[in-house]
């Protein structure tokens, strides 16, 4: 399959005014010191046709920088881009015929109108004629479960309801691509289940790529093959998220019942440590660099009465967390 | 000219959505309405008190108010959107109309209303009228009237959206922008005969609040041919000036992350 988004040592720099805190007002008014941060710096990528892509990293990575300027937002200081062939900020509107954007916090719907009043504007700008705009309409309502609130006012909407219909109007004109900014940000658990099922839908049924950003690692886990991680300004990961939890899971915690309630909690083994102690039920935190898991439940045996066991992988949110620290 | 067919779509939608708040639009609309009144009879009096200065008659102030807020109702209530270019910058909404085609300054302009210039517009063509049935407007006076209520709205959206677009070199520069607007503005409705001398030359060349209604009352009133060149010149240069800047300062968008719903 061929790349539908191409990034070359891309970099951003912002500028910003600095005072001089030894000085009086007049002298930083007329003496401003300006200073310049590398919000992304000389990232390189590619993502191919029909891909679903975390790109992740902690507050202030460059994530959101990184977006707008692959959707022409912000204008790079180097490096080159091209989505779909085209360059972001030069082809700007030609670009907008190719992608759907969904920025998580930012509505793009008339509030005291139906969803389908926004959706027809949406199909105007797209250059649809009538009947091709009722005809996706139809589509998208059947797709995203829109028919019991589409005549709604959207301030009446629920956030869960909202997020389906800004999903749905931004793929009012088939993009190739869609980009998602914190797409699940404030959505209940049920909601977020759906919207990702939903997401999973668009990329199998319409073969749209998916490029998100999200600080949930449960979109991550279900809805993206692959994850690039950035940090300060840096890709410091590219893989598939697969191979990301089977490179970093290190821990893994034994889960007891007892037979009998516990009483006593002997001093254990290096590498292993309690994460919970309670007389029903014992955690126990085990890194594998250090003891091998099969060791570990053999001591684990020898010290309890035990009815049941379990053993669960790291969560992928505390995998990203240790990269995060560690960066 | 799809995109004018876009923005004049999104005038429509934009006024359905806010006549779905049926008493906010009435209410807004006739509030705006008094409160020029309030002005109008303000210095209605104060012409009749002072009487004729530089050849303006206490009636004429009408016809001031019959240009100005007619062109501001006009422009304020269509294209409400580009006096919230400022807020659109600071809370990063402003990315919503470059992720989208067609041609973006129409998509900003049109993308508010404002009901209440409404009754700037209704309450400027009442004293349009009273302005020209006190002064005998003749049947090409009243259509040179109207072009010049056209021009006049084009100078206050140029001059307008050069005050917003200056938000783009600041951080937060509603402050700014809305300095700048104030001085233009408050000076087109005050009386037509106080601007005489340097006041006068920098009223229309510098900061043309004086093309919104005292020229063209005067126009109007005594026909003069060089005064309609003039603004007509004046109105192509601020315009052109005006979208050029505009597309300029957008390269120095810095999108911002603040929370909020659109708009």
């Amino acid at each position: 399959m061929k790349n539908i988004i191409e990034v070359k040592n891309l970099s951003k720099d912002y500028k910003y005014k600095v005072k001089n805190e030894n000085k009086g007002f007049l002298y930083n008014l007329f003496n401003e010191q300006e200073k310049v941060i590398r919000a992304v710096n000389d990232i390189s990528f590619n993502v191919k046709e029909g891909e679903t892509v975390a790109f992740i990293g902690p507050n202030g990575a460059g994530k959101s920088t990184t977006i707008k300027m692959l959707t022409g937002i912000l204008y790079p200081t180097n490096g080159n881009i091209k989505i779909c062939g085209l360059t972001p900020i030069k082809d700007r509107n030609a670009l907008a015929y190719k992608i759907g954007t969904v920025f998580g916090q930012r509505s793009q719907l008339l509030p005291n109108l139906p969803l389908t009043e926004s959706m027809e504007m949406f199909g105007v700008m797209y250059d649809m004629d009538k009947d091709s705009v009722n005809k996706r309409i139809e589509e998208l309502s059947e797709l995203f479960d829109l028919k019991e609130f589409i005549h709604q006012p959207v301030r009446k909407l629920s956030l869960g309801q909202r997020m389906r219909a800004e999903i749905a109007t931004s793929l009012i004109h088939s993009p190739k691509i869609i980009f998602l900014d914190e797409p699940t940000i404030g959505l209940d658990v049920v909601s977020k289940k759906s919207l990702r099922d939903l997401l999973l839908k668009i990329n199998k049924e319409e073969k749209v790529t998916i490029f998100l950003t999200s600080h949930d690692t449960e979109d991550i886990q279900s809805i993206c093959e692959r994850c690039i991680i950035i940090n300060h300004g840096k890709i410091i990961i590219d893989t598939s998220t697969k191979q990301l939890i089977n490179d970093y899971v290190k821990n893994k915690n034994i889960i007891i019942t007892p037979n009998v309630e516990f009483t006593e909690y002997p001093k254990l083994s290096d590498g292993m440590s309690y994460i919970k102690k309670d007389k029903n039920q014992i955690i126990v935190g085990v890194d594998t660099e250090v003891i091998h898991t099969q060791k570990a439940l053999q001591e684990l045996i020898k010290h309890f009465d035990i009815d049941d066991i379990n053993i669960d992988n790291e969560s992928l949110e505390s995998i990203i967390r240790g990269i995060y620290e560690k960066d | 000219m799809s995109s004018i067919k876009l923005a004049l779509l999104n005038i429509k939608k934009n006024f359905k959505n806010e006549k779905e708040l049926k008493s906010s639009f009435i209410i807004s609309v006739i509030g705006m309405a008094i409160n020029n009144i309030s002005f109008l009879v303000l210095w209605y009096y104060f012409g009749k008190t002072v009487g004729e200065l530089n050849g303006w008659k206490p009636m004429d102030i009408f016809g001031l108010y019959g240009f100005g807020t007619t062109s501001f109702g006009l422009v304020v209530a269509l294209f409400d959107g580009v006096f919230n270019i400022p807020t659109y910058i600071s809370s990063g909404n402003f990315d919503k109309y470059l992720l989208t085609p067609k041609n973006i300054l129409m998509k900003v302009s049109t993308s508010a209303i404002s009901t209440s210039a409404v009754g700037d517009f209704l309450f400027g063509v009442i004293c349009f009228v009273v302005f020209a049935i006190n002064s005998k407007l003749t049947l090409m006076q009243i259509l040179l009237s109207i072009l010049l209520i056209i021009i006049s709205s084009i100078i206050f959206y140029s001059f307008s959206l050069i005050c917003m677009s200056i938000s783009f070199y600041l951080m937060d520069g509603h402050n700014v922008s809305q300095g700048f607007y104030n001085i233009f503005v408050s000076n087109s409705l005050y009386h037509g005969g106080a601007f005489t001398g340097a006041l006068r030359i920098i009223f229309i060349f510098v900061v043309p609040s004086l093309l919104l209604g005292a020229v063209p009352v005067e126009i109007v009133k005594n026909l003069s041919v060089p005064s309609l060149l003039m603004i007509l010149l004046l109105t192509i240069f601020w315009l052109v000036l005006s979208v050029m800047f505009f597309y300029k300062s957008l390269r120095k968008y810095e999108s911002n992350n603040l929370f909020g719903f659109g708009s």
